[in-house]
């Protein structure tokens, strides 16, 4: 394990608590995103769950950090989903990597 | 009591929410909701829904069982995948699946909680009874201009 594993490992167990605790909200830009995708809510717990943590893609700004999560869902679709966490973890965008590749560079 | 009532898309699809207050995060105002319970509500409400399912109804069920197009497909004794892609692909309209393969899918959803959820969360028996009696009251009754589903906040 290299040194950022432990910070990695922070992350995503916290997403993992607040999905077991269904403590998590959308926002209007992610729930656009979703809408304009057909992507729907079980999907993206779905990416969150078995994903992980894509530290290089981390914002970090002001009002706090905002994580990168990837992962695939159970179509094989590839996800990336920003997240910051304040009581409940919000879900800032979501990004379908297989219709929008130029995210991808 | 909250009455507050709003269309919320959170799901992918739209939903009515009644009874949720708004949170402010970040400046913006959001639906409080619990999305593990709202998700479950959702599901099971879809079971016994009184419309037509649409593209996205049925492609929230799916992806609530963790299953893939070709499994979907598959439980509900449909030829091959591209059946359920060409339904979600209707998205917000109408899947104009026939009726009987839409009673078969709903069965499907029946038969996935009672295994799994159900008895995850100890819920008896007498509550299977109570949803598949609810549930053959529904199937008698599906029409295709039915209201968003309704969900209320649970005490």
């Amino acid at each position: 394990m290299g040194p950022n594993s432990k910070i990695e490992c922070d992350v995503m167990d916290l997403v993992c608590k607040y999905l077991n605790l269904g403590k998590w909200l959308l926002t209007r830009h992610a729930i656009e995103r979703m809408l304009l995708r057909g992507i729907t809510s079980p999907e993206i717990e779905y990416a969150m769950q078995f994903g992980f943590h894509e530290k290089k893609r981390d914002q970090y700004s002001e009002k706090g950090t905002r994580y990168a999560l990837r992962g695939k869902c159970v179509d094989g679709k590839e996800l990336r989903i920003v997240v910051s966490f304040r009581e409940q973890m919000m879900i800032v965008t979501v990004i379908d990597l297989d219709a929008s590749p130029d995210f991808e560079t | 009591m909250n009455n507050n009532r709003m269309v919320w898309d959170g799901l992918g699809f739209p939903v009515m929410l009644v009874g949720f207050s708004l949170v402010d995060v970040d400046q913006e105002l959001v639906p409080d909701v619990n999305m593990k319970e709202i998700q479950e509500q959702a599901f099971l409400k879809l079971i016994t829904w009184a419309g037509r399912l649409t593209g996205q109804h049925v492609r929230f069920a799916r992806h609530y069982l963790h299953e893939t197009q070709f499994e979907f497909a598959k439980n509900i004794n449909v030829k091959n995948a591209s059946s359920v892609s060409q339904w979600e692909a209707k998205g917000n309209s109408l899947t104009e699946m026939d009726v009987n393969t839409e009673l078969i899918l709903r069965m499907h959803l029946l038969h996935s909680i009672s295994s799994n959820h159900f008895r995850k969360k100890g819920i008896i028996d007498s509550e299977w009874k109570r949803l598949q009696n609810l549930f053959n009251d529904a199937l008698s009754k599906l029409h295709e201009n039915a209201e968003p589903l309704e969900i209320e906040k649970a005490s």
